[in-house]
């Protein structure tokens, strides 16, 4: 494997070393007009032996071959040129072909390319300059377009939007130009463009067009990326140059002999325009965060640290590196926990355009500030983009990260909560002591409220009150009877009186123990009886017994009482002692008090 | 009558269940952790407040000094958490106002609550202010005091004192059906879980019960949020400001 690959590069070698040595074919000009001269050269970078011109069949050598030799030593390179040239003129009209000249050089034979020539009719194209009194600093009629042109080249004709391709104006010329000025810029409406610089050393080259020795500079080189599709043209540019040509006319003097006349003429070397066909980007497929990104690239991502504290920082890095706009990298969408504070990533362009168009990388730097402790998890970043070559959209995505913030120190959390007026009066303040004593302590989901003992202390008072208002009705009926309340008081009230009677006996006061007497035995039968005192009379009263079964010898004998009490208030009663009617009224009214019971 | 009294007490006894020992034996364990805590000890003390936790009590002043020992620990979910059980049993305590308060300022969320109705605003406090116990006793003794002056409207024969029992009667009533009211509403309140504490460090607030819906807010540890549904994991919450959203249940501690 070793060895191929040593063969390969000794290859390479000598292949980029053979390239240097070139035999180029050069013609002054290649349409002519018959009868004109024209000049060949056959020229090698190097020195060869043994140079083999082509036959000349359609043309009539003038002269040569003149060889010239050039040897020259730069930092101590030696580095050769020779140079076969032959002046020759066409006889025919038409086309011909110079054949192929061949020269030996480091043991190799080179070959020339092969130059069409085209002879026409007429008289040469100097004669007619000639004629012309042609003024310098004035646009000249005559055709110069064999001589001095530019041209503008493309390396890619159909692209797809967002694709860059590289567009390079020219000039080529062989002629003597003295000075030179900018003339249109062209200006590339539809594309985003990127000049690229052309490093100043390298301006001038030579170039072989058709066998025409041109020198060549470029004016402009470009990356274009299309931003909209169809057909796009890139217009043309233009310079201005002045041009030192050999005057026609005849020379005058001999000053004009020796150093030749010339004039200074103003051209406007314009280039062609190009169209370029651009193609939308296909729909089918295209991602759904597709940004409008086109090219090849790659996509790195990475944490310096998964694991934090909360309110220290993290950096996340997206490397976005590939071929492509990327100047107009937008930051990748990515979704961070809404309790993370981000900052705008911070862009930094390792960028380069050249010939081969935009490359580089582009660095997104986020700073990542977690607030809060917690698990998180960062998604996988995603880029999409879309691929020309594979003509189809590709999607980039890194791993996804896990981070985890633990708690951050006090200091630095209390520092971000944000202290707001109303708390102000809370800094610097601790909280109130703990409850001592009695801790009341109750059943967990014992409620007294609806419990029994509620509703037995409830139900109390009103039950209470229901007790107190059936006693007051019993009490109320009661005392509402009167008549039965006199009944079963009579006969105390009877007692009472003969009591009093007694004690008047004794104080042999008669006429009062008399009154009193009656008193007794009136009241005891108005109160016993329910008789008002109004219709209290003896016959009233011996009825009312009689129907109360109250057996006649007691009626008979309470009769006689009341009797002897009427007698005695009027006069003096001897018959019977005042303590016989005592004991009598006694008896009497316990007789009565019995039968009515 | 006698024996009827005899029987009442009985069964008063009954219902209440624990002997006047067991309640001194935890009274004990309170007054040991008090004195743990007077010394710096929180985790000592907690440790013991728990026992009596565990063992079935509760009291505003056993979850408040639970919460001043999460508090000098550090874990504020945890201290508000228990300040909020203070609170539901008795918020008229001004000591749990302050702390609560004090917590309340640490927290990250500063929650703008949304303007109430002033009676129902006004209502709500005062049913808050004072247990459901307390509450029952007031309408109770207010029941009796009623039942007093209708006895007194009944029997009495001064006008005077007929047109005095009158009106207080008929406040008397409005007073104990209010009351009740509150006593009902507050063992309610201790009976259903409507809050709940955030105790994970943060939680992101989803607007569909699933990891896959829109994040909607982020709260932070500490913050009191009302409780709506549930359906599954998730618990559909409210926040002060009347923001609704779901967060995983693990993230709550309920109040």
């Amino acid at each position: 494997m070793q060895r191929l690959l040593l063969i390969i590069c000794l290859f390479l070698g000598l292949s980029a070393g053979a390239q240097n040595t070139q035999l180029t074919a050069t013609v002054s000009k290649n349409k002519i007009a018959a009868g004109q001269q024209f000049q060949v050269t056959f020229s090698l970078n190097s020195s060869g032996s043994s140079f083999r011109p082509p036959k000349f069949d359609d043309f009539i050598v003038l002269s040569g071959p003149n060889q010239s030799t050039n040897m020259q030593f730069v930092n101590g390179k030696m580095s050769s040129n020779m140079s076969y040239s032959y002046v020759l003129s066409a006889t025919g009209t038409g086309k011909y072909t110079i054949g192929a000249a061949s020269i030996r050089a480091n043991g190799k034979t080179y070959e020339s390319k092969p130059i069409q020539m085209e002879v026409v009719k007429g008289a040469a194209p100097r004669q007619q300059q000639g004629r012309q009194q042609a003024q310098p600093n004035q646009p000249q009629q005559r055709d110069m377009s064999d001589d001095l042109f530019a041209r503008l080249s493309v390396n890619k004709n159909a692209v797809y939007q967002g694709e860059q391709l590289v567009a390079t104006y020219k000039i080529y010329w062989r002629v003597n130009i003295v000075d030179n000025s900018m003339g249109d810029l062209p200006s590339f409406t539809g594309f985003w463009a990127e000049d690229i610089e052309i490093p100043p050393a390298s301006q001038i080259q030579t170039e072989v067009i058709k066998g025409v020795r041109y020198s060549t500079a470029v004016l402009k080189k470009v990356v274009l990326f299309p931003q909209s599709s169809g057909e796009l043209e890139l217009p043309s540019m233009s310079l201005n140059v002045v041009v030192r040509v050999q005057s026609g006319q005849r020379r005058r003097s001999l000053f004009d002999q020796v150093f030749g006349t010339y004039k200074d003429m103003k051209y406007e070397v314009r280039s062609n325009t190009a169209k370029i066909s651009v193609k939308p980007l296909p729909n089918s497929g295209r991602p759904e965060n597709f940004a409008g990104s086109v090219g090849t690239y790659s996509l790195k991502a990475n944490v310096n640290k998964e694991t934090v504290k909360a309110n220290e920082a993290i950096n996340l890095n997206i490397v976005l590196t590939g071929k492509g706009n990327l100047k107009l990298l937008e930051k990748p969408n990515i979704e961070f926990p809404p309790d993370f504070e981000v900052y705008d990533p911070k862009i930094k362009d390792n960028i380069t355009t050249n010939a081969n168009g935009v490359s580089g990388s582009r660095t997104f730097e986020y700073l990542i500030i977690p607030r809060h402790a917690g698990e998180f998890q960062l998604d996988a970043i995603e880029f999409p983009y879309f691929d020309p070559k594979q003509k189809k959209y590709l999607t980039l995505r890194s791993d996804d990260f896990n981070i985890s913030v633990t708690k951050g120190d006090e200091e630095s959390s209390s520092s971000y909560s944000s202290v707001n007026k109303e708390d102000l009066k809370f800094i610097g303040k601790d909280i109130r002591f703990i409850k001592t004593g009695p801790a009341f302590l109750s059943e967990k989901g014992w409620f007294f409220f609806g419990s029994f003992l509620f509703f037995v202390l409830l139900l109390i008072p009103p039950a209470a009150f229901i007790l107190v208002l059936l006693l007051r009705k019993k009490y109320a009926d009661y005392s509402s009877d009167t008549a039965g309340l006199k009944r079963r008081q009579a006969s105390k009230v009877a007692t009472k009186r003969l009591k009093k009677a007694e004690s008047f006996m004794k104080q042999n006061e008669t006429n009062a123990f008399y009154e009193e007497v009656f008193r007794a035995v009136y009241g005891y039968l108005g109160d016993r009886l329910n008789i008002s005192a109004s219709e209290l009379n003896k016959d009233n009263i011996s009825e009312q017994l009689t129907t109360r079964k109250v057996p006649p010898t007691t009626i008979a004998s309470l009769i006689n009482i009341l009797d002897r009490c009427e007698m005695a208030r009027f006069a003096p009663v001897n018959d019977i002692s005042p303590q016989q009617v005592y004991n009598e009224t006694a008896t009497v009214i316990g007789t009565i008090e019995k039968e009515l019971k | 009558m006698k024996q009827g009294i005899l029987i009442l007490l009985f069964l008063v006894s009954a219902i209440v269940g624990r002997s006047e020992s067991e309640f001194d034996h935890y009274q004990e364990i309170f007054d040991r952790a008090n004195a743990l805590y007077k010394d710096g000890q929180t985790e000592e003390a907690l440790a013991q407040y728990e026992q009596i936790t565990k063992a079935g009590y509760e009291s505003a002043a056993l979850y408040f000094n639970m919460g001043n020992c999460y508090f000098k620990q550090k874990d504020l979910p945890a201290a508000i958490l228990f300040y909020e059980k203070a609170k539901k049993i008795n918020a008229g305590d001004s000591d749990l106002t302050f702390n609560l308060d004090l917590a309340n300022a640490q927290t990250v969320d500063k929650i703008e609550a949304l303007p109430t109705l002033f009676l129902a605003d006004w209502w709500h406090s005062t049913v808050r202010s004072m247990s459901e116990k307390t509450w029952s006793i007031i309408g109770l003794t207010a029941a009796l005091i009623f039942w007093i002056c209708l006895a007194l409207f009944l029997f009495s024969r001064s006008t005077t004192i007929k047109r005095l029992t009158f009106l207080a009667g008929i406040f008397l009533l409005v007073f104990t059906g209010l009351t009740m009211t509150a006593a009902w509403q507050q063992k309610q309140r201790l009976l259903t879980q409507t809050e709940g504490v955030l105790f994970a460090p943060t939680a992101t607030v989803k607007s569909e019960p699933s990891e896959t819906g829109t994040e909607l807010f982020i709260i932070h540890e500490g913050t009191k949020v009302g409780l709506l549904e549930q359906e599954g994991n998730w618990q559909k919450i409210v926040l002060a400001d009347g923001n609704v959203g779901w967060v995983k249940i693990d993230d709550l501690a309920m109040i």
